[in-house]
């Protein structure tokens, strides 16, 4: 479990602190979505958490362990796939691989099964200059788990991907939370937040605002409404009626009975509606 | 200790894919062999056909390819080390089981345990064997090898980028010039040039040999506090 109390952290040469005393808390087996702006103070928590910033104040323990204590060791059970592929570019996605891994103990993927899953391993050979974005991306994410994590730290993890890379990325997230890893995602994406996560908290302004599960908010800020597009006399109308007794509402009855229909939707709020709603602000 | 040997490993690949490491590696090998033939056909020649003797002057300049050997080696790291902060794989290499420390031990280490090795070699092929004991070797070596990694932090401490560094390398041969200087004057002023850390092992091998444990000593805390200097500095950019 990941425990966050009253973190504060402020960067040497800025006066305004980039984290203002965020706590939460992280259960084992759990995608938690870290969503917000750019700016917000993501990916400077994720820095504390995986003790690259150090000097941060109250308490952040991964396992048990406070960050600011964690020995070389510890490693062995954290994978970070950052926002930007940091990869040797004159290296091969093989040879990356294997730099990578040997610093690990642990027991480890086999290298083919990972290329293979993410589609590369065709190009295993090629520098990783040679890599579109989109190559580097699903590199830098199996590099990340190549040791078998326990907790996973994932920063934009579909940031450059086309949409079936991206479905086949997401699934790989899932599957591994459902065999027992522990994830961490900051992302703006607020798609993925809502297909991945199990809980989500906004960020802004280095606060959180809110934290809940996807669907938890989208009941509470939704309005309980259906859309309905129909055509009359040549024409696209549209109308919106109360869900709560709709199955009596004979206008409703009357239009869906006597109009040809082109869409009906419920308006659930979708979790950048709810952003907006609950900080003010747009997420991009 | 294994996971550097791993690190080991993968710059020996680097190097091998870019020719100006390629060549900066090659370079103290064609060094040593300049000193060590080239240098004693130019001398037989001189005094063949000019009677004029050179051999003071090539000792001298040994003394500079032999300076330039642990600078060449930082510089290969420096380069290495530039690359990999640009990439944005020390941030990585800092939260896997190597750390920050372990890669920053190797990047220091290395280009120093290289220096040596070939610094000891040179000296004895050369013929400083003559001016100097086994023992003040291996110190002299000792101290002129720490200029790899005074190289690689003056890189990592003042570069942007890889190609700043190409360019502040080639103004890091500024510390050569005090030593040509000391050589060919004479003079308490020349101690203005001691802000050069070559000036001190210059004086500590060409001065008079009751002095030579002075300037020794002066060249280690010299080192040492440019180093520790260039490390802070360093640090504090990599936060």
């Amino acid at each position: 479990m990941i425990r966050v109390e009253n973190l504060l952290y402020s960067y040497a040469n800025q006066g305004v602190p980039a984290l203002k005393n965020i706590s939460f808390k992280v259960n084992d087996q759990e995608i938690f979505g870290f969503l917000g702006p750019s700016g917000a103070g993501k990916s400077t928590t994720q820095k504390v958490m995986t003790g690259i910033l150090k000097n941060y104040q109250g308490s952040v323990t991964l396992k048990g362990r406070e960050v600011n204590n964690f020995n070389k060791q510890f490693y062995e059970n954290i994978g970070v796939a950052f926002e930007f592929p940091n990869l040797y570019l004159k290296f091969t996605a093989l040879e990356n691989l294997a730099l990578f891994a040997s610093f690990y103990t642990c027991e480890k993927y086999d290298f083919q099964e990972l290329l293979s899953r993410v589609g590369l391993w065709e190009d295993r050979n090629l520098p990783v200059e040679a890599f579109s974005k989109g190559m580097r991306m699903r590199l830098n994410f199996i590099r990340a788990i190549l040791h078998k994590p326990k907790l996973l730290f994932l920063d934009e993890p579909t940031s450059g991907l086309d949409p079936s890379n991206s479905r086949m990325l997401k699934d790989f997230i899932l599957e591994l939370r459902d065999n027992g890893t522990t994830i961490f995602l900051t992302t703006h994406n607020m798609t993925d937040a809502d297909e991945l996560c199990d809980r989500v908290a906004f960020m802004i302004d280095g606060q959180l605002p809110v934290i809940d599960s996807p669907e938890k908010l989208k009941l509470q800020h939704g309005r309980k409404t259906l859309k309905i597009r129909y055509k009359a006399d040549m024409q696209l109308e549209t109308k919106e009626f109360s869900l709560h007794g709709l199955g009596s509402n004979n206008e409703f009855l009357q239009l869906i009975n006597h109009n040809e229909i082109e869409t009906i939707h419920t308006q659930e709020a979708t979790l950048e509606d709810i952003f907006l709603a609950v900080t003010g602000k747009q997420l991009s | 200790m294994t996971r550097d040997l791993y690190l080991i490993k993968g710059d020996l690949k680097i190097i091998g894919r870019d020719p100006m490491l390629i060549l900066s590696f090659v370079a103290p090998f064609l060094l040593l062999i300049i000193a060590l033939f080239l240098f004693p056909i130019v001398s037989q020649l001189s005094i063949k056909y000019f009677s004029l003797p050179l051999d003071s002057y090539f000792l001298l300049g040994s003394f500079f390819f032999f300076s330039l050997i642990p600078m060449l080696f930082g510089m290969i790291y420096g380069f290495i080390l530039l690359d990999e902060r640009d990439e944005g794989i020390i941030s990585y290499l800092s939260i896997t089981p190597l750390g920050k420390s372990g890669y920053l031990r190797t990047r220091m280490i290395i280009p120093v345990l290289a220096s040596l090795v070939f610094g000891v070699a040179f000296l004895i092929l050369t013929g400083f064997s003559s001016l100097l004991n086994w023992f003040e070797i291996i110190v002299i070596t000792l101290i002129v090898a720490t200029e790899a990694p005074l190289m690689l932090l003056f890189l990592a401490a003042f570069a942007g980028n890889k190609v700043e560094g190409i360019a502040l390398s080639k103004s890091f041969g500024i510390v050569l010039l005090p030593v040509l200087i000391d050589y060919f004057t004479q003079g308490n002023w020349r101690w203005i040039l001691s802000f050069s850390p070559l000036w001190w092992i210059e004086r500590a091998i060409f001065s008079l040999q009751e002095y030579r444990w002075l300037y020794l000593a002066g060249a280690t805390v010299f080192h040492g506090f440019i180093i520790w200097l260039l490390f802070s500095r360093f640090e504090r950019k990599m936060q």
